[in-house]
């Protein structure tokens, strides 16, 4: 008898190097394509933990590769796919309020992290850590019709 | 973990210049694709073409050195096409809303005839 896994849960604690940003989004298709997601959605929650750590790394830790990240989600196929994502780093906090997606229609390069990260995910919130730090959480839930 | 530098061709066909970068384009690699785009505008072709076949992954630093070379490009009256996306590819340029701002051609055939 075989059973199907319905839920997986990992955290990951990795440097700012970029080289990992890469083995992250992997790790991010496995578990949500496992999870259910299609291969589209898939690939755009990678890229919204691609734009959310990269973010850290170019701002928080203004591109030191001595910074950490830990990353921790929880996927289920149950009632419908879903995930739930945080990431904290130990980075220079920012006030929450300036943390926002630019317009659109003003074309310059920079500035869309924001914009792809909250358009792909149904929820993305930062707060200032305690500790120091900030931490992003965000969920995505597979939307049927 | 072994950290390549991205591969990048680069191939004259008349009086367009092709560049044809060969890997994933993130916030590691977006600087190597701007430091090829950049002279190759700099040379004055009569039309710059990024073939983004071989590209299965672009974040918002590789599309940022996009809307640079479109810049680039505008300010020197060089037409500036991308071709052949990837799904990956296509889909930060739609949620981007930049399909409209680009040049996008679905083969290089296609941006080679043109």
């Amino acid at each position: 008898m075989t059973t199907q896994c319905t839920t997986s849960r990992c955290s990951i604690d990795f440097p700012t190097v970029p080289i990992w940003f890469r083995s992250i989004r992997q790790l991010i298709c496995t578990a949500t394509l496992q999870s259910g997601f299609t291969n589209r959605e898939s690939g755009q929650i990678a890229m919204a933990v691609d734009e959310a750590i990269s973010n850290i790394y170019r701002h928080g830790y203004q591109g030191s590769e001595t910074g950490r990240i830990r990353l921790a989600f929880l996927t289920s196929r149950t009632p419908e796919p879903h995930i739930c994502i945080e990431i904290e780093d130990d980075a220079m906090q920012v006030d929450v309020e300036l943390i926002k997606s630019r317009a659109l229609d003003d074309i310059k390069p920079g500035g869309l992290g924001v914009h792809l990260i909250q358009t792909v995910m149904d929820e993305a919130t930062w707060v200032k850590r305690e500790d120091g730090g900030m931490k992003l959480t965000m969920k995505k839930t597979q939307f049927k019709n | 973990m072994e950290n390549t530098p991205l591969q990048i061709e680069i191939q004259n066909i008349g009086t367009t210049t092709l560049i044809i970068p060969l890997g994933d384009i993130d916030i590691g690699k977006s600087t190597e694709l701007r430091n090829a785009i950049h002279p190759v505008i700099q040379e004055a072709p009569k039309r710059v073409v990024v073939d983004l076949c071989h590209v299965p992954y672009m974040d918002s630093s590789g599309v940022a050195t996009l809307i640079e070379g479109l810049q680039l490009s505008k300010q020197s009256n060089i037409e500036f096409t991308l071709c052949s996306m990837s799904e990956g590819v296509r889909s930060i340029i739609e949620l981007a809303r930049l399909d409209q701002i680009f040049s996008i051609l679905d083969s290089r055939e296609d941006a080679l005839a043109e």
